[in-house]
């Protein structure tokens, strides 16, 4: 029996080009910023979503899409219910590599 | 080692054109992703937690240092400038566009490389012993019949679509290095009378949700038996070997359903029935590969060992712990720990392949092999060499001196990276290898392995270590479970669980507790912790952890 719909959620899949997480936004396109992304409320929303995944993947724009559902509330950025979705959505929390890579990070992170 | 022959070469070069044409047919929408996604599993590409991942395979663990300097290339030239060495002896990229595959498999099979049968249900990589061919406990280099299994098991018409993915492992040492026991099939290699190579099979080993050691299976078998029997093996497991549920279609699942004796015998009327004669052109090959082997290796006179009294202590000190014995004297089999205080288990960025790959050269005959401990491993190392070495390492960050130790943590990439992870290894793996060197410096802890998983999975091992963690979504916050008391050696034994799981904040603190008791109630300092474990029970163990945490 397929899940029930979220009554809050937004489209995610990855970039069929570059594996990148992107997300639907409502001017019908993909976006990598999960701020930009279109929030489905309820069934029919939730629904259109999906009729909007499928179509994107049939047209080999993106692979792997689902819905993330999404804590309630009106928060600015979407978050993500569940444990993976909030670490999908965080990336990795390592640096990448090791001394070297660590500090770039350090860096990166400094400056932003 | 092994070079590939025109055959080996045609053939790499051949998948990669065929992958090549698969992107583009993707691409362009000749292929769904449903068509597409089984042809680029064959070949190493998964779709993971944030990109694609390309898993490439280093069979039993050996590189020499042009294949390495080519990895460093493709991490900077395709990824985020690093890589991550698996507990199949492989090597994963976590972030290579899908555009950029085909030209990234043409780069490995212009150094003999590729990424067939690391994903899927086939026969995986072969894992081996990485101090094959050097180690003083050596019976046989399992070498050979490990590329005589890749050569066997490559594109297997038959093996293709097993009911789950089949891993080997094969040793020939008097110590178990390779885990065999932990595998769907362990080879053993030892000599018989004669002076000729016998093999030991183990079957039904495994890790995952159903963790269970190998048994026996048969001792002894000899080298023209030992490709139809294990192709015998594999027939009775594809054919009866659940496909309806995939937590249950490993072959250690089917030998526990069917019983080891019917098992046997299942194997035994399909040997009867198959035309051995066919496989008799294995032992010329096995002869064939051996030699190659055997020419490759360097000449290594006995020379004298190196004085180390007048050493500096912190070059004793990593000669202690990293350098193992070595078959010929005065030579060192150096183990490079990629496990750096702080750091994440596995993890080399490509500037230090590339200086791996220069060290290799000017140090180990240009060989290197991956360890199923992620660590990397430089056979053929002239003890008197061994400081210039150690300065080398120094300068790239890769001369922790803790391989064995606590601190030689097994992680998986968890997730922080797995699409199938429930909860990270890595930070614990870095807030443990942070404590468990500062303390190392202090108590000597002795040889301890430690294993984190991030899922059921097991990739980490956690089942196979002295100490295991296992990460669970609990309620959708990280949670980890503690096992005590295993071991993958010779005397493999899975651990048992502790009791309740951890936040991921109070695992340093239990571990502790769990070291402290070890040192509280081990005999002297040589009693090892599983030893220990195993005369005083898990009791201690759970008063001490459990009380107040």
């Amino acid at each position: 029996m397929a899940s029930p719909l979220p009554t809050k959620a937004v489209l995610t899949a990855n970039d069929v080009r570059t594996g990148d997480i992107v997300f639907w936004t409502a001017q019908h396109d993909w976006t990598t910023d999960i701020k930009k992304a279109c929030v489905g409320k309820g069934a029919v929303e939730a629904q259109a979503l999906l009729d909007a995944a499928q179509k994107e993947e049939g047209e080999n724009r993106v692979v792997g899409s689902y819905l993330i559902a999404l804590q309630a509330g009106d928060s600015l950025s979407p978050i993500p219910l569940k444990l993976r979705e909030i670490r999908r959505l965080a990336g990795p929390s390592v640096p990448f590599g090791l001394p070297e890579a660590k500090a770039e990070a350090k860096a990166e992170a400094k400056a932003a | 080692m092994y070079t590939y022959d025109t055959h080996d070469q045609a053939f790499v070069e051949q998948r990669a054109r065929e992958f090549r044409d698969q992107v583009e047919r993707r691409l362009n929408g000749q292929l769904s992703e449903e068509e597409f996604r089984p042809l680029r599993l064959q070949n190493g590409l998964y779709l993971q937690l944030h990109a694609y991942m390309l898993r490439i395979a280093i069979p039993y663990g050996e590189l020499n240092s042009t294949q390495l300097r080519k990895l460093g290339y493709i991490a900077e030239t395709y990824d985020k400038g690093y890589g991550h060495f698996t507990t199949r002896q492989n090597i994963q990229f976590n972030w290579p566009k899908l555009t950029d595959t085909p030209d990234i498999l043409d780069h490995l099979a212009s150094v003999q490389m590729h990424a067939i049968q690391t994903s899927g249900n086939c026969i995986r990589n072969v894992t081996s012993d990485p101090f094959a061919g050097v180690a003083a406990d050596e019976f046989v280099d399992p070498r050979p019949v490990s590329e005589l299994l890749r050569q066997w098991s490559t594109l297997h018409p038959e093996f293709a679509f097993l009911p789950r993915k089949f891993k080997f492992a094969v040793t020939g040492s008097a110590e178990d290095r390779a885990a065999i026991k932990f595998h769907d099939i362990g080879i053993w290699a030892k000599v018989d009378a004669a002076g000729a190579p016998v093999f030991d099979l183990y079957v039904g080993g495994g890790q995952g949700r159903t963790p269970r050691v190998a048994k026996l299976f048969e001792a002894a078998v000899s080298l023209p038996n030992l490709l139809p029997l294990l192709d015998a093996m594999l027939r009775v497991y594809n054919l009866h070997g659940r496909r309806d549920n995939k937590y249950k279609a490993r072959i250690k699942i089917l030998v526990e359903e069917l019983g080891l004796e019917d098992y046997r015998d299942e194997v035994r009327a399909e040997l009867a029935g198959m035309d051995i004669a066919a496989f008799q052109s294995a032992v010329d090959e096995y002869a064939r590969i051996r030699e190659q082997f055997e020419d490759s290796q360097p000449a290594m006179e006995p020379t004298e060992s190196l004085d180390q009294s007048a050493l500096p202590a912190e070059l004793q000190a990593w000669i202690s712990q990293n350098v193992a014995a070595h078959r010929v004297p005065g030579w060192a089999v150096v183990q490079i720990s990629v496990k750096p205080k702080g750091g994440t288990p596995g993890d080399v960025t490509g500037a230090q392949m590339k200086a791996l790959a220069d060290l290799a050269d000017d140090f180990s005959a240009s060989a290197l092999r991956i360890t199923h401990r992620q660590n990397v491993v430089f056979p053929y190392v002239r003890a008197a060499e061994l400081p210039e070495l150690f300065r080398g390492l120094q300068d790239i960050g890769l001369a922790e001196d803790n391989i064995g130790e606590a601190s030689d943590i097994i992680a998986c990439p968890g997730l922080d990276y797995c699409g199938l992870a429930t909860a990270r290894s890595i930070p614990v793996a870095q807030e443990l290898s942070t404590m468990l060197r500062d303390r190392e410096a202090q108590d000597a802890l002795g040889p301890i392995t430690l294993n984190i998983s991030g899922c059921i999975n097991a990739c980490g091992h956690h089942h196979a270590a002295n100490i295991g963690i296992l990460g669970l979504n609990k309620a959708e916050k990280e949670n980890y479970q503690i096992t005590l008391g295993g071991r993958s050696d010779e005397s493999a034994a899975v651990g048992e669980v502790l009791g309740p799981g951890f936040d991921r904040e109070q695992v340093p603190m239990a571990i502790g507790r769990v070291l402290d008791t070890y040192l509280s109630l081990r005999r002297d300092a040589d009693e090892r912790f599983p030893d220990t474990y195993a005369r005083v029970g898990k009791a201690p163990f759970k008063e001490a952890v459990y009380v107040g945490a």
